[in-house]
């Protein structure tokens, strides 16, 4: 497979996943011509790109999808469910076919993607759009429109940088030709004298007059791949355009519907190689160069460490310049090489969005899905890991929160059931809901089912949010039966690690009869962090410094101590804290002058008792392997200017297993 | 490994723990290193030692005595740490073996290599996937992928153990 053939496959993906965008929104506003025409555009631009890099299967089958669209367009026939079920399946195996070119593997699905278009061509009543599978030249266009003759004048002008972009204007006059009867007139007038000519550089241009009978449409879908690029005028001159009155199979288009200024879709590809191009701001990079990158940058940010250090070490004022510099650089280096990583939330959000569809389907209930934060950014690696937990939650919330439209009623709430996906920032971390409006959790069944497994003691006195948290233990489950939904082995305790191996946590409210909100808590990135660096005993260790407020001086006037906790007195206020040197065993004696750093994570406010605070530094984390996995305080290591290696801190669980300890100890 | 089935001659790196010596297959060892500063993980299980930093990547490092029952021994003047790559449960994972002193890179007859004795021996016999001899001396030729993985869910409840424990 060839480089452009790869490119055709990401290209590809994305425009399926934007027709799938363009069909659910067609679904909520059927009569949205804008939309019929964006899902028409998608469709041809997979045609042609599918056609022009030899991807026959792709280009046939959504050939045949795109005349059964053509239908909708011209307004014969009206859009459905049926027909977006229809349209949404035959997406599906349009990526299957994808799928299966990009994994070079046999196409098993060509029953089913028949049986789609038969069904397509049974809605589409007749007109069998299913049935052309002759070869497929661009007079294809008008097989299933019967409308009558119409002369069209064009007048096309491509632009100057036309062959440089690999646009061939021949060729658009030829597909032209197979439209109909076409008189060409070549404008010569922008040719310049031969001494100032570029030969590589297109100054035709030309005017045409086309009689056909494949309509306006058809006309305007050749220049479909130039777009924006060109001058160009389509004007009907005689036929239909003047009849008021709308014929049935051939309803006249409004211009404004079809202009090919609205075609970004299709535009895109040609624009790929507009080097000169002001409007030109994206570049497609394959992830593995951008993994790549931020492993080097990471590599940069502990050689810089090692540098800071030896410059302190050597006391030279001119190698401190140098290094203050270069600390910077790679500062800044590292925001920009994360911020590419970044990938707003919103591309994923449109995949829940069908499957929230089919899933209420399936299960015969009627559930509106709402979406906010859509812009919100996160690591393309994180994104990427937080699908497979947040199908399940959407499952969850469909198959187990939101109740059936009967009981629905019953319990005098809308039929309808309401979900929604946010996302927002919070500091150096995101949060992410799903919140519906569902039956809600049953506070007390989860209880006794805790005390039945011995989670808990039955008198111990626990807040909603602690029980509510026994369902992300592995096997739990208060469903006596096991739907085909749930059940599939990926069960809350799965979601909750996930969660937690991405460095986040989850929250779970929840209100009987009312619904449930879920909302994982997940750190902007798993690459490179800001951290205070602190030492305790001989060993080092990085706390992010999103999450610290201030550093203070301990002093043993501050100190109010009961049986259980440890308080401070910071200014009036009293701030709990957790010695680490407790907490982790260290050996050997407390220095004199004792440091607490003030923590303010997620509300929790607390200090950490540390020996020294060694100062800010930029942390590569790196994952502790499996090895270590499942210790709970450590979020991960990071190397330091010496080469030695720090334990990055996870202070938001060093709180919890504090504090759950303390009010086990207490309820003993 | 299947070295007690196929009696080929079997390339290995040999080091001393506790005046034994034992084997591993040398296509498992990535490189040995002088002992370093080894980073601690506040409780880790015992026979975890921290980890340190391999050219950018950090391991973890293991106390083979502890993971064998001996009695812990100091780091020495001979004392290496061989770097393994191990299977745990599928999952290729690199990691540092502390050794108290490391021998030699040599072949181990196949023909001489007799399964573990399932009584009688010092150590868990899973742990082992034969013993080889070497002119004279024994030679314990570990199944490092057993020594890591066999354990890990009883290491995971020592750990919740231990945390019952702080509260008592």
């Amino acid at each position: 497979m060839d480089q452009h053939q790869f490119a055709f496959i990401e290209e590809a993906k994305e425009l399926l996943s934007q027709l799938e965008d363009d069909l659910l929104a067609l679904e909520e506003s059927p009569d949205n011509a804008e939309m019929i025409n964006a899902v028409f555009r998608a469709l041809h631009t997979i045609k042609g790109s599918g056609s022009m890099f030899g991807f026959e299967k792709v280009e046939h089958f959504t050939h045949d999808l795109e005349n059964a669209f053509e239908k909708v367009r011209n307004g014969a026939v009206h859009v459905s469910r049926e027909l977006i079920d229809l349209t949404l399946a035959a997406r599906d195996e349009i990526q299957n076919l994808v799928r299966i070119a990009e994994d070079d593997q046999p196409d098993s699905r060509a029953d089913a993607r028949t049986l789609i278009l038969q069904k397509l061509q049974i809605l589409m009543g007749s007109g069998a759009p299913a049935a052309d599978h002759a070869p497929h030249s661009p007079n294809v266009e008008k097989a299933d429109t019967d409308s009558t003759m119409e002369t069209f004048r064009i007048s096309f002008r491509p632009e100057i940088q036309a062959y440089a972009h690999g646009s061939d204007p021949l060729l658009i006059l030829a597909e032209l030709r197979d439209l109909g009867e076409l008189t060409v007139t070549p404008n010569l007038e922008g040719i310049p004298p031969l001494e100032t000519l570029e030969p590589e550089t297109c100054h035709f241009a030309w005017e045409m007059l086309l009689k056909t009978d494949a309509g306006e449409n058809a006309v305007r879908d050749v220049f479909i791949f130039v777009g924006d690029d060109c001058d160009l005028e389509i004007t009907k001159v005689s036929g239909g355009a003047e009849n008021t009155e709308e014929e049935p199979g051939e309803t006249p288009i409004k211009k404004k519907e079809s202009s090919p200024g609205t075609a970004p879709a299709a535009v895109q590809i040609r624009t790929k190689n507009h080097v000169e191009q002001k409007n030109q701001s994206t570049v497609r990079v394959p992830s593995e160069r951008l993994d790549k990158m931020v492993n080097l940058v990471g590599e940069l940010v502990i050689a810089q460490a090692r540098l800071s250090q030896l410059s302190i070490q050597t006391g030279c004022p001119e190698i401190a310049a140098v290094a203050e510099e270069i600390e910077r650089l790679t500062s800044d280096m590292r925001d920009t090489t994360m911020g590419m990583r970044m990938v707003p939330i919103g591309s994923v959000f449109g995949k829940y969005k069908r499957i929230v569809r089919d899933l209420a389907r399936d299960l015969g209930k009627q559930v509106e899905i709402e979406t906010s934060g859509g812009e919100t950014e996160l690591d393309k690696t994180v994104i990427e890991r937080l699908h497979d937990p947040m199908v399940h939650l959407i499952r969850n919330a469909i198959d187990h929160g939101i109740e059936s439209p009967t009981e629905r009623t019953a319990a005098g709430k809308q039929e309808c059931g309401w979900l929604e996906l946010t996302a927002t920032h919070s500091g150096a971390y995101v949060l992410i809901s799903v919140v519906d409006d569902g039956a809600g959790l049953d506070r007390d069944r989860i209880l006794t089912k805790a005390i039945e497994r011995g989670l808990t003691a039955p008198d111990s006195n626990l807040t909603d949010r602690e029980i509510y948290d026994f369902i992300l233990q592995p096997g739990f489950s208060t469903k006596q039966e096991v739907s085909a939904l749930s059940g599939r082995g990926v069960g809350m305790d799965v979601v909750a690690k996930s969660i937690q191996q991405l460095g986040g946590r989850i929250q779970i409210d929840s209100e009987r009869g009312e619904g449930t909100t879920i909302t994982m808590r997940l750190p902007l990135t798993l690459a490179i962090i800001d951290g205070l660096q602190v030492r305790i005993g001989d060993s080092d260790y990085v706390l992010p410094l999103g999450v610290i407020e201030e550093c203070v001086e301990m002093t043993e006037s501050q100190l109010v101590q009961d049986r259980y906790r440890h308080i401070l007195n910071l200014r009036d206020e009293m701030v709990p804290y957790i010695s680490l040197r407790h907490l982790f065993g260290v050996e050997g004696d407390r220095p004199n002058h004792e440091k607490i750093v003030i923590i303010n994570d997620d509300g929790n406010r607390f200090g950490i008792v540390v020996d020294l605070v060694v100062g800010e530094l930029q942390a590569v984390i790196k994952p502790l392997g499996k090895l270590c996995r499942d210790i709970a305080e450590v979020s991960g290591a990071t190397i330091l200017g010496d080469g030695t290696v720090a334990l990055i801190l996870d202070l938001g669980r060093i709180f919890d297993a504090v504090y759950t300890i303390e009010d086990t100890q207490k309820s003993k | 490994m299947s070295a007690a089935v196929t009696k080929q001659d079997i390339q290995c790196l040999t080091f001393d723990l506790d005046e034994e010596t034992f084997a591993v297959e040398v296509h498992r060892v990535r490189e040995v290193l002088d002992p370093t500063k080894v980073t601690k993980i506040p409780r880790a299980p015992d026979f975890l030692l921290g980890i340190i930093n391999v050219r950018g990547n950090v391991i973890p490092v293991v106390d083979l005595h502890k993971k064998l029952g001996m009695p812990h021994s100091n780091v020495g003047n001979d004392s290496r740490i061989v770097v393994l790559e191990a299977d745990l449960d599928g999952e290729i994972t690199t990691l540092g073996a502390l050794a108290d002193a490391v021998r030699e890179v040599t072949d181990l007859n196949g023909a001489d290599i007799e399964p573990a004795p399932k009584i009688g021996s010092r150590w868990k016999s899973e742990f082992i996937e034969g013993i080889g001899k070497l002119g004279e001396d024994f030679v314990i030729l570990l199944n490092i992928d057993r020594v890591f993985s066999s354990e890990e869910l009883a290491y995971m409840q020592d750990v919740s153990g231990e945390d019952t424990d702080d509260t008592e």
